[in-house]
């Protein structure tokens, strides 16, 4: 029976730790370097993939910018009719108040005993200058304008003057201010 | 002799750690850089192809000779520059349709009638919308019939309104009335939309405009051309102020 004494124990201890720990180094070394020729493989696929998706939407563009040129008079007549369209709506839209043909044939309708002389239509104002044979046929032309109807077409009526002629007619002068 | 050995295991990491940095500084960062520039790019030209299908698909389901129709009409109604011609041939036509004598007809201030004069001008109302032509107008005849002229007028291509009226008494039975009218014009756009640019559709209160414009008339287009060819002589002229 022979016993050994092992004088190199703590030695070899110190240098096995060592060792592990280098080829641990090592086979990291290598599995970063793996992991990074992975990482720069993916992102070289990625880049390629955005190119081709790119160019593929890039030709798309193209189809569809000639299908436009080809259907430029079709929007040439869309872009007119929108314009006019717009402009016309926006117009009529604003078109407030009466038309001067329907305050007209009202005046004539309601001083059908009157003699009208002279009528200034603005936008706003109406001047009537005219001659009753009558005072009473007056008084009723002036009731006809208090109407309902009147009321919706007139903001303001003003008899401004009243003058007996000589002939026995009476002359006057109003101004009617047209509503908005 | 162990430190030489140690130092040699130190080379494999010290490369890999070379090969890491200098493939981020000449591979990956302008490859990442260029990534992230096609992405932005891909986010914008996704969106101008949406647009342009949608546009195309817009176009495609218009029909051409409907719109060449309504387009048309629209120029009648508001015609995309001065028709100084049109608007008094227009208005002679009404008046003799009313059996009104038009005693005086004046435009004062046409102002350009070439191609410039598509620019509105620059004195126009900032309450008008539309650019006008100025008309001053004297007729005589009935006074029913003066009242129907300002209806018509009003009714007839191109689009007109009164602006002022004053009516006088001449004879019995017979007025004289001094009108001033307005007839509306419209320049078309100078360019057309960009091709990447939507189409705008015609919304469902525009389209309520042709409701409006459906008691229009539209004299003068015929008759304009019958006076034109019949006016036109034959053969050379000898005399430039007669024909």
């Amino acid at each position: 029976m022979s016993n050994e004494i092992d004088f190199l124990k703590g030695q070899k201890g110190a240098s096995s730790a060592k060792t592990n720990f280098f080829r641990s180094l090592k086979v990291g070394s290598i599995v970063i370097l793996l992991t990074y020729f992975l990482f720069i493989a993916a992102v070289f696929s990625y880049w390629f993939f955005l190119g081709k998706q790119l160019s593929d939407i890039s030709q798309q563009i193209v189809t569809q910018k000639n299908k436009v040129n080809n259907l430029k008079e079709v929007e040439s007549l869309q872009v007119v009719l929108k314009q006019k369209l717009s402009i016309l709506n926006k117009f009529f839209l604003s078109q407030k108040g009466q038309s001067f043909n329907n305050l007209l044939s009202y005046i004539s309708q309601i001083s059908a005993q009157i003699k009208i002389k002279d009528l200034k239509m603005g936008k706003d104002k109406i001047n009537l200058s005219g001659s009753s044979p009558s005072i009473p046929i007056l008084e009723k032309f002036l009731q006809e304008l208090k109407n309902d109807k009147s009321l919706t077409l007139f903001s303001q009526i003003t008899l401004s003057s009243l003058d007996r002629q000589e002939d026995g007619n009476y002359f006057f002068n109003l101004i009617l201010e047209v509503k908005k | 002799m162990l430190n030489s050995k140690s130092g040699k295991q130190f080379l494999l990491p010290i490369i890999v750690l070379f090969i890491i940095v200098l493939g981020g500084i000449f591979f990956l960062k302008p490859k990442i850089t260029n990534i992230i520039n096609n992405r932005k790019e891909l986010t914008g030209d996704r969106k101008i192809l949406a647009d342009l299908t949608t546009k195309v698909s817009l176009l495609e389901g218009l029909s051409k000779p409907e719109l060449a129709e309504k387009a048309d009409l629209l120029l009648k109604v508001l015609p995309s520059e001065k028709d100084v011609a049109r608007t008094m041939s227009v208005l002679k036509q009404v008046a003799l349709n009313n059996e009104l004598i038009i005693s005086e007809l004046t435009i004062p201030d046409v102002g350009e009638i070439a191609s410039g004069s598509s620019v509105p001008p620059k004195s126009s109302s900032k309450n008008e919308i539309l650019p006008s032509l100025a008309v001053k107008l004297t007729v005589l005849g009935a006074r029913e019939k003066i009242v129907n002229f300002l209806a018509q007028v009003e009714q007839t291509a191109p689009l007109a309104r009164v602006s002022n009226l004053d009516i006088s008494q001449k004879n019995e039975g017979l007025d004289e009335a001094m009108i001033d009218i307005n007839s509306y014009y419209f320049p078309l756009p100078k360019t057309l939309n960009k091709t990447e640019q939507a189409v705008v559709s015609v919304t469902t209160q525009e389209e309520t405009v042709f409701d409006k414009l459906d008691n229009f008339s539209f004299i003068g287009e015929n008759s304009r051309e019958t006076a034109t060819s019949s006016a036109l002589p034959s053969g050379e002229k000898t005399d430039l102020f007669n024909y």
